[in-house]
């Protein structure tokens, strides 16, 4: 069965090249014979993927041990739905799951109507498949999903072809998974996050082709509008839930690290939120040509950088780089892709030249720019950081790590100074608005938001960054309830709609306006759950025998019994039974618990969690002594955290109302089609 | 059994890849004017302007000789991009145009009464088909054409 795989993806790669040649030189040659030939190809790479994963997931489910991912990632024991799930818990796993997600992207793009893109989808089937060659290489030559163990001259080695003299060892039973991911949401973290990642190659190839066809009018910004908005959604998610398993798994009552793995997912992420505005200005204004190019290529050759990050190790030491086998392709790669877009786009310049100059400093324009530098400059930040220990290894010979520190002071600024453009602009005007107009329009809104930040002042938060964060994300969301608000009721005044339907009726004729001001108003419940929870969190540690309580912030904990080595999946699981208690009454019975997972050798601690909208009180086990007669607990309190998943919560929400088809837009676009073909007869 | 399933796939995509280049094209693949697409796309972007600089003004975001300005710049670049339209396609595209539009707006929920109007107003303005639209050099009022830099008489940049 293995064999049907490996085929394949050789196949695969023979298709890719194939295909990248045939689009390029049939829309240069103008044979159209060619380009039909290259858009089935890209449909049969899709079709040979499919069957790779196919197999590979079978193999999975069927404890095939033959095949060295299933023996590596799995074991017997293992639940069924980890078991499918560690596809993308090692290194070859995941290349090929990226380049199936690719090629599934790519066969919907060029299934779709081409009329409108006749010129450039050659040119964007010839930048997908170049990036396919890579990866179908990758899973050929570097890193085959259908390598074996072989053992030769009493070693084993792993490897898709047997080396001289060795014999085939299949292992009785496998290593079994990390117990760190065995969690439903580190299940779904991968997907989500490839989902992402994957999604922007497409505006990125529309990109290249408008480049390369010279066709740069915002024709193909249009085309590939629900193509970022909907990958940058799947992003936010990914981001989310690996927070969230954070939060969950790894017990120490947080869920950001700014691990060099979470920045790898951030920075596409901050670009891919600059590039999603950026593209505003070019469509309606014709301005900042330059700038969406430049953010598209950045966004996408950090999605590389992202994805070479988490799966080379780079990070921990420059030196398990050379030991890991994609690194030094993985790298050539991204500076390859990187320089030959940069020089693609710089041989065009001069017709990205912008329509019209920024004609007032208070205008959505010049907030967008704004935007757009202060959304580079985190993610540049944030890059810096990351491989400063990269660099200051190999350049001084002494690493250095950079930890949150550096970040959160980094960051916070960076973020406040967005937080007050995202407050500001649902009130401002394209071309400009008088200064006295926009004072007036803001008044109620930045008062409102003051009252409610003296509020917040008595309620005891009296250190200045927390409390200029909450007015800033108050103001915010006021701000922007306002505008809808005041949208609804002129609505409301020219159709006589009850004001229900007229806010729905507004958000429908404008979702990607309406809309986005709904995603704004969850990333500001956001950033309130993380300036809560970071700022703010407390923790107490206590030995407590069967019986004794400890206190936190009003709470009263009582250990009050202990469940021990309870098998489960792979593991042996530790349980206590925790009583909470508020005011002499009982509000919750948690079960923090431990696991030992003999595969692994690992201890895995899980917490236990009540959760109210106004804090999260979060209880591990420690460690025991005694044989369980002394547990001892380490309790933290999370002030404000549930917001943080109820604002992302909000923003995936938001983020489908502002993505869904408009039937107004579709009825345009038919109109198009039909102007086409009136012209054409 | 594996090789011979493996085979069949490899014949399968081959032939797959292989067939359009024995057989004749479909229609997608030919040329259609370029300058069409840029023309739409400004026209498209020139009534979500005035859209919603109607809406910004009701809001009280805009002053009124603002609003009176702006409004005024963006009806005419709508009207100027439809002429050009028009001009492309001949005198039957833009009838075939307005009638597929009537048609579809009577299929669909009727257009919020702003839509009907930016139409009206555009309409007369595209009125004066035959005759150039009154467009002066702000500079020495020389008449100019539609899409002109610079003004042929003063050399001011239009």
């Amino acid at each position: 069965m293995a064999t049907i795989g490996t085929v394949s993806i050789f196949l695969a790669l023979v298709v890719a090249v194939y295909t990248t040649l045939a689009a390029a030189i049939g829309a240069r040659r103008r044979i159209p014979e060619l380009i039909s030939s290259a858009r089935n190809g890209i449909l049969a790479y899709a079709v040979l993927m499919t069957i790779a994963i196919g197999v590979i997931v079978f193999a999975l489910y069927a404890h095939d041990f033959s095949i060295a991912l299933v023996a590596n990632s799995t074991s017997r024991e293992l639940q069924t739905i980890y078991t499918i799930t560690a596809l993308w818990s090692n290194q070859a796993g995941s290349l090929l799951f990226w380049s199936w997600i690719l090629s599934l992207y790519s066969a919907v793009i060029v299934l779709r109507k081409w009329e409108r893109d006749r010129d450039l989808m050659p040119y964007v089937i010839a930048t997908l498949m170049a990036i396919q060659t890579f990866f179908a290489f990758m899973l050929s030559f570097v890193s085959s999903p259908f390598a074996h163990w072989w053992v030769v001259k009493g070693q084993t080695v792993m490897s898709l072809f047997p080396p001289a003299g060795a014999r085939l060892f299949v292992p009785s039973d496998g290593q079994g998974l990390n117990p760190l991911l065995q969690h439903p949401a580190m299940a779904m973290h991968p997907p989500m996050l490839y989902l992402g990642y994957v999604g922007f190659t497409i505006p990125f190839a529309f990109a290249m082709a408008a480049l390369m066809t010279g066709r740069l009018d915002p024709a193909w910004l249009r085309t590939t509008r629900r193509w970022t908005i909907v990958p940058w959604m799947f992003l936010s998610i990914g981001l989310m839930l690996g927070g969230r398993w954070a939060y969950d798994v790894l017990g120490w009552g947080g869920y950001w690290g700014w691990d060099p793995v979470e920045n790898a997912a951030f920075m596409p992420w901050l670009a891919g939120t600059a590039f999603l505005h950026s593209v505003m200005v070019q469509e309606r204004k014709g301005m900042l040509k330059v700038w969406n190019m430049g953010l598209i290529i950045i966004t996408f050759s950090l999605v590389l950088f992202g994805t070479f990050l988490t799966r080379s190790g780079v990070i921990t030491s420059v030196h398990s780089f050379t030991e890991s086998d994609i690194g030094i392709w993985f790298l050539t790669f991204i500076a390859g892709v990187t320089l030959a877009a940069t020089m693609l786009l710089f041989t065009r310049i001069k017709e990205l030249k912008s329509e019209r100059d920024i004609d007032a400093l208070l205008s959505r324009e010049a907030f967008f720019l704004l935007n757009n530098l202060l959304f580079v400059g985190a993610a540049f930040a944030v890059l810096w950081g990351t491989i400063y220990p990269l660099f200051s290894e190999l350049v001084l010979g002494n690493k250095l790590t950079v930890g949150p520190p550096y970040f959160n002071q980094v960051a916070a600024p960076i973020f406040g100074t967005i937080l007050l453009v995202m407050a500001i602009i649902p009130l401002i005007g394209w071309g400009g608005a008088t200064g006295a107009k926009l004072l007036r329009k803001l008044a109620l809104p930045f008062a409102i938001s003051v009252v409610l930040g003296a509020v917040v002042f008595t309620l005891g938060v009296r250190d200045l960054v927390p409390l200029t964060a909450y007015f800033l994300a108050l103001f915010v969301i006021i701000s922007t309830a306002s505008e809808l608000i005041q949208g609804t009721w002129a609505r409301a005044k020219n159709t006589h709609e009850s004001f229900p339907t007229a806010m729905r009726g507004l958000i429908e004729r404008n979702r990607r306006r309406y809309g986005g001001y709904l995603i704004h108003i969850g990333v500001a419940m956001a950033a309130i759950g993380i300036v809560g929870s970071q700022v703010y969190a407390t923790d107490t540690t206590r030995a407590l025998k069967q019986g004794e309580s400890m206190e936190i912030r009003g709470y009263t904990l009582t250990y009050e019994s202990l469940s021990p080595d309870f098998p489960s999946g792979e593991g042996q699981i530790t349980s206590a039974a925790v009583g909470v208690f508020q005011n002499g009454k009982r509000v919750a019975t948690l079960s923090p618990s431990r696991g030992f997972y003999p595969n692994s050798g690992e201890t895995a601690t899980t917490p236990a969690i009540y959760s109210t909208a106004q804090q999260d009180l979060y209880v591990i086990i420690a460690g025991w002594e005694d044989n369980f007669a002394t547990v001892t607990f380490r309790a933290y309190v999370n002030p404000l955290v549930f917001w943080l998943w109820f604002g992302g919560f909000f923003m995936v929400v938001s983020t489908l109302i502002a993505a869904w088809p408009d039937t107004r837009e579709e009825a345009r676009v038919r109109v198009e089609g039909l102007a086409k073909e009136a012209v054409r007869a | 059994m594996e090789f011979v399933l493996a085979a069949i796939i490899v014949i399968g995509i081959i032939a797959f890849i292989a067939y359009p280049l024995f057989t004749t094209p479909r229609a997608e693949t030919a040329e259609t004017p370029d300058a069409l697409d840029g023309l739409v796309a400004q026209r498209d972007a020139a009534y979500d302007a005035i859209r919603d600089l109607d809406f910004d003004f009701q809001l009280g975001k805009l002053s009124q000789s603002d609003y009176a300005a702006l409004r005024e710049k963006y009806k005419t670049r709508a009207a100027l991009a439809l002429q050009q339209i028009d001009a492309l396609g001949g005198n039957g595209a833009g009838k075939q145009i307005e009638k597929q539009v009537a048609q579809l707006r009577a299929a669909k929920h009727a257009a919020p009464p702003a839509d009907d109007e930016i139409e009206r107003e555009i309409a007369h303005l595209r009125a004066g088909k035959g005759a150039a639209l009154d467009l002066r050099c702000r500079n020495c009022g020389a008449p100019h054409r539609a899409g002109d830099a610079f003004c042929a008489k003063c050399g001011n940049k239009l």
